[in-house]
């Protein structure tokens, strides 16, 4: 215990946040703690940093929905794998990314990706077909999430009752991004919302 | 600081990065949403506009995605990822043409006031959003990561890429600053 580094009240006032935040090592909390018995300047300073650090730490800040920001950011990142040999799509998508026209070409991604996998994944129950022309950029896109449970007819009839096009999906939470003409987006907004077997929807725009 | 739950913690994040790194999208999603929390309330106390936040989540969660393949195990993986989200903060206010303060270190000493003698906790709980908007971006920074996210000056300085004694001293004169600013409740 003889062998205390010896701080100079500056170094101490300097280090108090971490020694309020417990982030310092053993010796210099020990020095720290040492300083403060006998500087009464020192001790007001702690407690003033243990008010800003409790007034900060609740400081509530509202969370937003991670559901929502998740399906637009798989929407995003999808089909892509990184740092391996990609697919032609991948990397065009790559290509595309911060450009002003890569929601045109995701689009056109999206409707390849749904012609090679809707007529299975949609069976032969839906009569609508995704030409590369659909893909005009006045469309609306909608995230959605359904709840695991929830069968494959059911999701149809959702999806049939308003025409909606699934673009792209589904991500391991379930998440679908649909699409469908712009002037038809809140009746379908309202649609989705009243199904019980949606857990999230969210309006993506028009990606433009 | 080193207990073997936040080793394994640690060694869960490293194996996410290593699958997101083989395109593993399910282990994308783990990351995410374990870390969409924090980046929200450390954004959110940077840019002070949720909306702009969520956008840096993503564009933070991005770089995640298609750089995973260079984390190289030098700091933690919550250092390397919080330092992509200050940078992508940094870029995003300077697309939004919101200005990014400068420390302005000196104007600070001849205003010193010590508030902490008059202003209550509770005063001081219900205004510190208001001034914590007037510091600089790097001082709100410092003391978002000291006061909310625990991290030592050493993790601070490796997010913010500086040195460790200028993040001690941007620490000093935002706390400096912030007694000034809550002095105007007292």
């Amino acid at each position: 215990m003889t062998d205390i580094e010896i701080l100079s009240h500056d170094e101490t006032e300097k280090l108090l946040p971490w020694f309020v935040n417990g982030t310092l090592n053993e010796e210099q909390q020990r020095a720290v703690r040492e300083h403060l018995q006998s500087c009464p300047e020192c001790s007001a300073a702690y407690s003033w940093a243990c008010s800003e650090r409790a007034a900060i730490y609740t400081e509530q800040e509202a969370v937003p929905d991670v559901e929502a920001s998740l399906a637009r950011m798989m929407a995003r990142i999808e089909p892509r794998a990184p740092g391996k040999t990609s697919s032609f799509l991948g990397r065009m998508t790559s290509l595309l990314v911060g450009k002003p026209w890569m929601p045109v070409a995701l689009a056109l991604q999206a409707v390849l990706v749904v012609a090679l996998g809707l007529g299975v994944f949609m069976q032969s129950h839906v009569k609508q077909y995704v030409a590369l022309s659909d893909a005009d950029s006045g469309k609306m896109k909608i995230a959605i999430v359904f709840k695991p449970d929830t069968t494959v007819q059911r999701m149809q009839e959702i999806l049939r009752a308003i025409n909606a096009n699934i673009v792209a999906g589904p991500t391991v939470t379930f998440a679908y991004v649909v699409e469908m003409p712009a002037g038809e987006e809140s009746s379908a907004l309202r649609h989705f919302k009243q199904a019980p077997e949606i857990s999230l929807v969210q309006s993506l725009g028009s990606g433009k | 600081m080193s207990g073997p739950s936040v080793n394994s913690i640690e060694q869960e994040e490293i194996d996410l990065l290593d699958r997101i790194s083989q395109g593993d999208r399910r282990a994308f999603e783990r990351l995410y949403r374990h870390y969409f929390p924090r980046l929200a309330q450390f954004l959110r106390r940077l840019v002070r506009d949720g909306q702009l936040s969520e956008e840096i989540i993503n564009d933070t969660m991005y770089v995640v995605w298609t750089k995973a393949h260079t984390y190289n195990g030098q700091s933690r993986v919550s250092t390397w990822i919080f330092a992509i989200a200050y940078r992508q903060g940094l870029k995003a206010l300077s697309r939004v043409d919101t200005p990014v303060e400068m420390d302005q270190e000196s104007m600070v000493a001849d205003e010193f006031v010590e508030p902490d003698k008059q202003l209550s906790e509770a005063q001081l709980r219900r205004h510190i959003g208001g001034a914590l908007d007037r510091l600089s971006f790097e001082h709100r920074t410092v003391m978002a990561l000291t006061y909310f996210h625990g991290m030592s000056y050493d993790e601070i300085a490796h997010t913010m890429g500086c040195s460790i004694n200028t993040v001690k001293t941007r620490m000093f004169y935002a706390r400096q600053k912030l007694k000034v600013f809550l002095s105007a409740y007292a």
